[in-house]
Formats: C-alpha cells, structure tokens, sequence
C-alpha cells in the first residue's frame, strides 16, 4: 500500500445521479435513518420510538440495545389534530439537520478513513453519546443520529492532528468551529441533548485517533479495523433484532 | 475566527449585530422598513432589495444563515478574492429579492439565504471553470446543498424559495462572468475592483436610505410588529 491516502471506488451512474460524492456507509445509514423516520411518520405508532430510545430506566432493566437505536430514530411528525405546527417543524429538522451534517461530513469521512474506521467509529461514538447522555440526563429520553455526527466531526478533528497537512488543518478548524457553533445552538435551544454530543465528538475523536490513516497502516491494523467494523455492524444488527423482538412481541412494558 | 477573511466576517458582523439590535430593542422598526415588500419598493423603497439581506428577527433563522455563511464564504472568498467575493453577494441578494418579488408580490421576506445561495452558485461556477478533482467534488457538494435547501424550503413553511433561486442563478452568473483571480488580466482586475466598490457604496447608500427613511417615517410599513 502506498503512502497516498485516497482510494477512489467505482461508482455507478445511478448512484452517482442520486447522491453525487456519496459513499457505502454514509449512503446506508442514510437510508435507514430515513425509513425509520418514515415508519414514525407513516406507520402509525409511536412503538419504535418508545421501545428504541434512550431512556435509563429501560436501559438497567436491561434494553441495552437502546444506546445503539437511539441514533437510528427520529420522532416522526404528528398529523394529530391540534398538534401545533412547531412541533412538526422541531421534528422536522431534527431528522433533516442530522441527514444534512451526515451527507456533508460523512462523505468526507468515509472518503478519507475508509468504511470500515467510518463505521467503527461512528458506531462508538453513538453509544459513547447515549451513555454520556444517561450519565447526565438519567430521567430524560432522547434519540437521534448527532452524536454519530459528532463523532464524525471528531473523526475529522483527529484527521488534522494525524496528518499535517494544509487540507487536514483546514478541515480541523472548520470542524471545530461547526462542533463549538453545535454547542452554542445547544446552549441556546431547547430539547437539545448536549451530554450526547459531547459524548459523541469525544467518542469520534478517540477511535478515529486510534484507527489513524488508511495507507500508512500495516496490515495487520487493516485487518483488525475491518474486524471492529465487522463487529460494529453485527452489535448494530443485534441491537435491532432486540428491538424488533421488543415491539413484536412486548416483552417489556413501557413506562 | 478561523480561516475567517475580511467580507466574510464583516458580513457576519454585520448581520449579527442587526439581529442584536432588532431582538435587544424589541422593536419590528428594521424590519418593517428593510424587509422585501414589493408595495413599498414599487412606492419608490428600492433600498429594500439589499437591507432585506442584511435583517433577521427569528433566532433560528439568523443561526442557520450564519452557519452557511461561516461555512461557504471562506471557501468562496479564498477562490474568487473579496472583490469578487463581495459583489457576487450583493448582486445575489438584489436578484434574489427582485425574484422574490415577482413570486410572491403581497408577502415581505428578509433574510441572507438569497446572498448564501449565492454563494453556492459562485462554487457551481468553480467546477465550471476549474477541470480540477476539488472544484468537481466540491461542484458536486454544492450541487447537492442546494437541493438540500430547497427540499427543506419545499416541506416548511416560512421559507423563500424565490429569493434562495434567484440568488443561486445570481451568485452562478456573476461567479461565472467574473471568472478566476489568477488568470484575469490586469483590466478585468480594475473591473471587478470597482464592481465591488460600486457594491459597497450601494450598499452604504441603501442603509443610509433605511435610516433616512425611519427617522422622517417616509416609508410603506408593513406593520407586522
């Protein structure tokens, strides 16, 4: 393997129409962020949501799988009557600000670590997200894809300080920049899980630091990055299969 | 500030410190005598075209068009220079609101989403004039936010889309027309300098229309404060 960075993957024209710079990985949770925000939207209960997110009395009585939903799920809007209006437009941007910053950053990412790095580390820093987020908020449910996101960014912050090169630093200070402005919109809104955030960028940061480049790794590292992932994947399929087997067949009441 | 240049930050600035002002005073004066209103531009309020870029009142709103702002205008002003960064933006934000005001003639609007279009548009005109793997990516990136944009601006209400079109048609034309700094010759160079000066006196000379017009209350106030 050489000492360039860059893999260019094969692309095919349809894909490329659809999301132009889109890889495997951002493409795929993309996907299914937005089926499973459909389902709440469309498929007429709220089950999904109150069986996947995070929430720490179900995750002691033993949901552990929720760490990892959470950061699938998005409240769906409510076309109930005399729901008001900013309700809709709160759960509307919540799922398209997080599809938003995950095309934008996860593309990046993906193109630069490789799918397998992108997903174990957008895997840990969603569940480092959610057990910041219950440490700090034990009482409080909570879901969605930022902190992945965020780890993204700290995905990208550990890209600058592996590599000293102009476009590394460059991409570190904006991603700075975008994490502190994410706080400062935190700190100002309401129904904003910081603890989350935080979790997640601490969480992105450390095993993308740990992972380092593809191309300058042995391998040996590849190997065992392409095991995490594989790892990653197969703790987030079990993770689903448990909350499936939770709706289907209500094994745990809820509240 | 980071990677900050000039126009960009003083855009920042600047539109910060009016939603201050604005939220601090709790007064909707700005607003009813800045905002797109095409009655009132009809009435002779031309000014209005650029102060409306420059004006917020919601909170959300400034943050989301600060953020793009933060995250375009560097890109843009180190590609193209401040000069032709700044006239580029300032002759969005006009198309924009002038386009707006075709669409949608009863409703006001103010923003600075139509100059951060803008801004978009002048990137689509990079991958147009530069062949190079970066310009094609981030064409592409740019492409794809301002598809983004416009979903969002389809699905939720409050949003103009005129303005945001008429803006990236704008941004993209004056990009394109001007070209890159590097290969300008010394008398295209001259132009767009003074294309910004003009942009930046107009400018000016709009807000100075603006306070004019509310200290001797010579103006068609919408009145939706």
């Amino acid at each position: 393997m050489g000492a360039v960075g860059f893999r260019l993957t094969k692309r095919t024209p349809l894909l490329e129409w659809l999301m132009p710079n889109g890889k495997m990985a951002v493409g795929l949770i993309l996907i299914v962020n937005v089926l499973f925000f459909a389902v709440n939207t469309f498929g007429g209960t709220r089950a999904l949501v109150q069986y996947g997110e995070k929430w720490l009395p179900a995750i002691q009585n033993g949901d552990w799988y929720r760490l990892i939903t959470a950061g699938y799920l998005h409240q769906g809007l409510s076309f109930a009557p005399r729901t008001p209006t900013w309700m809709s437009v709160v759960q509307f941007l919540h799922i398209f600000l997080n599809m938003a910053g995950l095309y934008n950053v996860g593309t990046i990412v993906e193109e630069i670590y490789g799918t397998r790095r992108m997903f174990a580390s957008y895997s840990a820093a969603t569940l480092l997200g959610f057990i910041l987020s219950a440490m700090w908020a034990p009482r409080v449910p909570s879901l969605g894809a930022s902190a992945g996101i965020f780890g993204l960014l700290g995905a990208l912050i550990a890209y600058g300080v592996l590599s000293k090169s102009l476009v590394a630093r460059r991409l570190q200070t904006v991603c700075l920049m975008n994490a502190g402005i994410g706080f400062i919109m935190g700190g100002f809104l309401p129904m904003i899980d910081n603890a989350a955030h935080l979790g997640g960028l601490v969480g992105g940061f450390i095993v993308a630091y740990l992972a380092g480049l593809p191309g300058w790794v042995d391998d040996q590292r590849e190997k065992l990055w392409g095991l995490l992932s594989l790892i990653s994947l197969l703790l987030t399929l079990a993770a689903f299969y448990e909350l499936f087997y939770r709706v289907l067949f209500r094994k745990i009441p809820v509240f | 500030m980071p990677d900050g240049k000039m126009a960009v930050v003083l855009l920042l600035l600047v539109n910060s410190a009016l939603f201050v002002a604005i939220y601090v005073s709790g007064s909707m004066t700005l607003p009813d005598y800045g905002a797109k209103f095409l009655p009132g531009i009809l009435r002779g309020d031309w000014y209005r075209l650029i102060t409306a870029g420059y004006l917020h009142v919601q909170f959300l709103h400034i943050l989301m068009n600060m953020i793009g702002l933060f995250n375009i205008g560097p890109m843009v002003e180190e590609v193209y220079g401040t000069r032709r960064m700044f006239a580029l933006y300032t002759a969005a934000t006009i198309f924009g609101f002038i386009l707006s005001a075709m669409w949608s003639p009863r409703s006001f609007s103010l923003g600075a989403s139509a100059g951060i279009f803008g801004l978009l548009g002048a990137l689509i005109a990079y991958g147009v004039h530069s062949k190079s793997f970066a310009a094609k990516h981030l064409q592409q990136q740019c492409l794809m936010n301002a598809g983004i944009g416009f979903l969002m601006g389809g699905f939720m209400p409050m949003i103009d889309n005129a303005a945001h079109l008429g803006g990236l048609a704008g941004g993209f034309v004056v990009a394109y027309l001007a070209g890159l700094p590097e290969e300008a010759t010394p008398a295209k160079e001259k132009f767009w300098g003074l294309a910004a000066l003009a942009s930046l006196l107009l400018t000016l000379l709009a807000f100075f229309e603006l306070a004019r017009r509310i200290m001797t209350h010579n103006a068609l106030a919408i009145g939706a404060g």
